[in-house]
């Protein structure tokens, strides 16, 4: 999967918080032009893949590279071409969209001050006010637009809806993918907001207590991934349904009343026929699924994430 | 360099409410001339006065409180990524950070001085702070002290509270680097810092100095490059980079420290203490190239070369090595501890010539130090009393103390079982005077039966002054400060009072020196020539003697009866670095120049340039050490007319 062209590309990467392992032997890469969504509860390990990714953080072992460049011996080069719009914006908080707007025209290469006002206007952040004043979600606005004012051939966004309402959250990233598919960014993007990315990434991560547990297409795991639900007659216990359902690879199954509701990941039809053959099943329905119900079926189980 | 000036900038910005703070500060001083509890004190002096409280206090202040949070404070925020997701390299973040607080600091303490500077007539002292403090050593050390300390103020304070952010293990690593750092300064430092030589301290503790500023300004790029938004990880960083520049540090001035201490005779460049035995050993120190104000001192064979080292000290160095009458020994002190003074021994006809301690120790404070003639016992005075101890076993044989308020004030071995005792005691002139004048008395201390006696008042201390001084002078010999000019007087020993004025003597080249018949020989200088001047031992101008010389005539021994040598030094263009030499050996009598030796001149003895009076024999080893070129010592032979090089030691 990984291949040399590939812009972003994180390697057998392992991070360590003193005896805690946050990150273990975590591999993807995110192909040119392509948006990839790196899901995970909180305390996955997605915001410590991504500081190694950006150079901030050292890894234990392993590597990131982009532009096949490793992030950390080569960060200032790597930032160069790079945006970044951290899980809290750091902006100082003595600056102003415009002393902000100035301090990055003079130490970017490429700074599109017309894009940067544009998009602070559309998104009515104050351009006189510290950062420190504005509210978070303007914070987050500028931040993104400074970001995007770099004309970055990669983009990072750690969580960038984080603390915002609906409405900005669905702005903010329709905006993104409009600006994104013009300039054919490639884009590396970790989120909550999980409906919100459905459209937008074209491949999915799912981090699960530091690992990386599945790494595919959106489509792909979309196809994949489906809701059945049956009733169960005959005598037919739930503990026998469990079974059957075996060869579906059940990522969730739950015992409703005299039925079953399980999310599947093998809905292929051979797979399913033969499971409604089985006797004392009956009214098998099959349902496609949202990216949101997929992840909390895989996720949602997993309780003892905490780094 | 666009980038980092932006930095710079941006810092600046971020924290330029510490200027209008320092604004209204600066306002303080201006009004204090105005409270009613100043009084009637000069405004100017109020005002400064106040702006040095608020500078000492609100300086320090802003310092610390920059120095923990202009890194550590984004760091502990998760602000820190900011600059770290720029193309901007961690030294670039770091020295840019720093170069803005410190440009912050500076502007807050020119802004807190300004007003005060502006309202004074002497802007540029308040400004530059000039000779505030260490006025004595240099004046402008204040002002360094002033615009630097603060700088060094905000890289400990943010290294300090990496350590606190990070409360990683590497805190122990800290500790035990600090432990271990001051005690290896205080061992690289004690040996100078114990004989006083304050220069060499001085540059070691600047070395030091310099090398933890260096550490912390290299540290905290460490901290930046190596550990950028992991704190623990900076620490790390931070503690090896630090410890290892100050390891460096300490290791090159302990290096320094025992290249210093391992001189040997040829690195003398000057001779400013020699004392000469009866035989052919001879004592010497004085300054040498790059070790400052510590004076290697070594103890020299004059027939074959032998040498040891002896009695190092600095330029307020205490009395020098004593050898026994029959040179079978030689003795001198070195510090023990801060208090203490411990005698060291060299058996001289000891082909080994081992330098011993003794195992005696006495108090630093010690006031005169004299070796029997057999060289078997010590003598020194000690808070007014003399003690005498056996050399080879360091046992203590007597302690005697003067009667009533009496102080020993010099002591002489007559031989090795009695002990000549000068003790005084000071008395008012007159009742309605504030001149003091000292009351003599001699005494005999008895070894074998360890007996002061109650001694006898005698009229002329100096006359006596043991057998090591056979001055022939009833009255006392004196550089007085006589209307703010310094004078060479005679003076009565009796009422202090100046017999007799032998005119002007300027600080820096005079000299003088008593003959054998009584006569002083003073050196003069006009502005076409220099010239001696002959006085007999009431003060009276017997003769002038006119010498063929451009500089100052430097007064030697008496290598004859009435012959005296005299040197001559043409200093050159490099400070401190005599030119040209020439001795010039002249008969008194009849003022001719009897002969002349090129390329040395006479060296003058422990007391320097003011002569000792008569302390040397006449012709002895002392009379005829010539001094060369480049820290070179010769023997003059009068028979032959030759120069045997004694140091360096020929190979």
């Amino acid at each position: 999967m990984n291949t040399t062209a590939d812009p972003v590309v994180v390697d057998h990467l392992t991070v360590r918080y003193g005896k805690t392992t946050a990150v273990d032997d975590v591999s993807f890469s995110v192909g040119s032009g392509q948006v990839y969504a790196l899901l995970g509860r909180n305390g996955a390990g997605k915001s410590s893949t991504i500081s190694c990714l950006v150079g901030q953080r050292k890894a234990a072992s392993g590597e990131c590279r982009i532009f096949d460049m490793d992030s950390w011996r080569s960060r200032r080069h790597v930032m160069a071409r790079v945006g970044v719009v951290p899980e809290t914006p750091d902006i100082p908080p003595g600056a102003s969209a415009r002393e902000l707007g100035r301090f990055l025209g003079r130490i970017r290469p490429v700074w599109n001050a017309d894009d940067y006002e544009v998009r602070l206007e559309r998104v009515s952040v104050p351009r006189r006010l510290p950062s420190a004043n504005l509210s978070k979600g303007q914070r987050r606005q500028l931040a993104l637009a400074a970001a995007l004012a770099t004309e970055p051939e990669v983009l990072i966004l750690d969580d960038p809806t984080l603390g915002l309402d609906a409405v900005v959250r669905r702005t903010l990233l329709e905006e993104l993918v409009g600006e994104l598919a013009d300039r054919g960014t490639t884009v590396l993007v970790t989120t909550h907001d999980l409906t919100g990315i459905e459209g937008i990434a074209d491949r999915v991560g799912i981090m699960q207590q530091g690992h990386l547990v599945y790494d595919e297409p959106m489509d792909g795991l979309k196809e994949r991934f489906r809701r059945l639900r049956c009733v169960l007659s005959n005598g037919c216990s739930a503990a026998e349904v469990e079974h059957a359902l075996k060869p579906l690879e059940p990522a969730a199954v739950r015992v409703v009343g005299a039925g079953v509701d399980a999310v599947i990941g093998r809905a292929n039809h051979d797979a399913v026929r033969v499971f409604r053959e089985i006797t004392g099943i009956a009214e098998v329905e099959i349902e496609p699924l949202g990216l949101e119900e997929i992840f909390v079926a895989l996720c949602g189980d997993d309780d003892k994430g905490s780094a | 360099m666009k980038a980092f000036f932006a930095l710079v900038a941006r810092e600046i910005s971020e924290r330029k409410a510490l200027l209008a703070a320092a604004a209204v500060a600066s306002l303080i001083p201006v009004v204090a001339p105005l409270l009613p509890t100043t009084g009637s004190n000069p405004a100017g002096d109020i005002r400064e006065v106040v702006m040095w409280f608020m500078i000492w206090g609100l300086i320090p202040l802003f310092s610390l409180l920059l120095g923990a949070n202009f890194i550590g404070r984004d760091l502990s925020e998760g602000r820190l990524g900011f600059y770290f997701a720029q193309p901007l390299s961690g030294p670039a973040i770091w020295f840019g950070k720093l170069l803005a607080v410190a440009i912050l600091i500076w502007a807050a303490q020119l802004i807190l001085i300004l007003p005060t500077a502006v309202l004074s007539s002497d802007s540029w002292r308040i400004v530059s702070a000039k000779g505030l403090i260490f006025e004595p050593l240099n004046p402008w050390i204040s002002s360094l002290v002033m615009w630097i300390a603060p700088v060094a103020v905000i890289l400990l304070a943010h290294a300090l509270s990496l350590v606190w952010r990070a409360r990683s293990l590497w805190i122990v690593v800290d500790i035990v680097a600090v432990v271990l750092l001051v005690a290896a300064s205080r061992w690289v430092i004690s040996p100078f810092l114990q004989i006083f030589a304050a220069h060499v301290v001085l540059a070691v503790n600047a070395w030091l100095l310099v090398g933890g500023l260096i550490g912390l300004l290299v540290a905290g790029a460490f901290q930046l490059t190596c550990g950028r938004v992991d704190a623990q990880r900076g620490h790390r960083a931070q503690s090896a980079a630090l410890w290892s520049i100050l390891a460096i540090a300490v290791v090159s001035a302990a290096g320094w420290g025992w290249w210093i201490r391992s001189a040997s005779p040829g690195d003398l460049d000057l001779f400013n203490g020699i004392s000469v035995g009866s035989g052919e050993w001879i004592a010497v120190t004085g300054p040498s190239a790059g070790r400052l104000d510590y004076f290697p001192g070594f103890i020299v064979n004059t027939a074959d070369g032998r040498w040891i080292s002896a009695h190092s000290g600095s330029t307020v160095h205490e009395q020098g090595v004593e050898f026994s009458e029959d040179m079978s020994r030689a003795v001198w002190t070195t510090p023990y501890s801060f208090k203490e003074s411990k005698l060291m021994t060299v058996d001289l006809n000891d082909e080994r010539l081992h330098p011993e301690w003794t195992g005696v120790v006495f108090n630093r404070y010690w006031q005169d130090l004299v070796v029997s003639p057999g060289g078997h016992r010590v003598a020194v005075i000690q808070a007014g009393a003399v003690v005498v101890f056996d050399i080879e076993s360091g046992d203590l044989l007597t302690a005697a103390q003067p009667e009533g308020d009496y102080s020993a004030y010099r002591i002489h071995f007559a031989d090795e079982d009695k002990v000549e005792v000068l003790t005084g005691m000071r008395i008012r002139v007159s009742d309605d005077s504030t001149h003091h004048r000292m009351r003599w008395r001699r005494h005999w201390l008895d070894l074998t039966t360890r007996s002061l006696d109650r001694g006898e008042e005698i009229n002329n201390a100096w006359r006596w002054w043991g057998g090591r001084m056979h001055s022939p002078l009833r009255n006392v010999l004196e550089k007085r400060e006589v209307e703010g000019q310094d004078r060479l007087v005679l003076v009565d020993p009796q009422d202090s009072e100046v017999v007799a004025d032998l005119g002007e003597m300027p600080k820096q080249w005079s000299n003088v020196r008593v003959v054998t018949d009584g006569e002083i020989v003073v050196n003069r200088k006009n502005e076409e020539r220099c010239f001696l001047q002959v006085f007999d031992s009431e003060g009276d101008l017997l003769k002038r003697i006119d010498i063929d010389m451009a500089g100052w005539a430097q007064i030697g021994g008496e290598v004859s009866p009435g012959t005296v040598a005299v040197g001559q030094i043409i200093w050159g263009a490099e400070e401190g670095q005599p030119a040209e030499r020439s001795a010039l050996f002249v008969d008194l009598s009849n003022g001719t120049v009897t002969h002349v030796l090129d390329g040395v001149s006479p060296v003058l003895g422990r007391w320097g340039l003011m002569g000792s009076s008569g302390a040397w024999e006449i012709g002895s080893i002392a009379t005829r050490l010539m001094e060369g070129e480049n820290g070179s010592l010769h023997l003059w032979d009068p028979e032959t007319n030759e120069l045997k090089q004694l140091i360096p030691v020929p190979e």
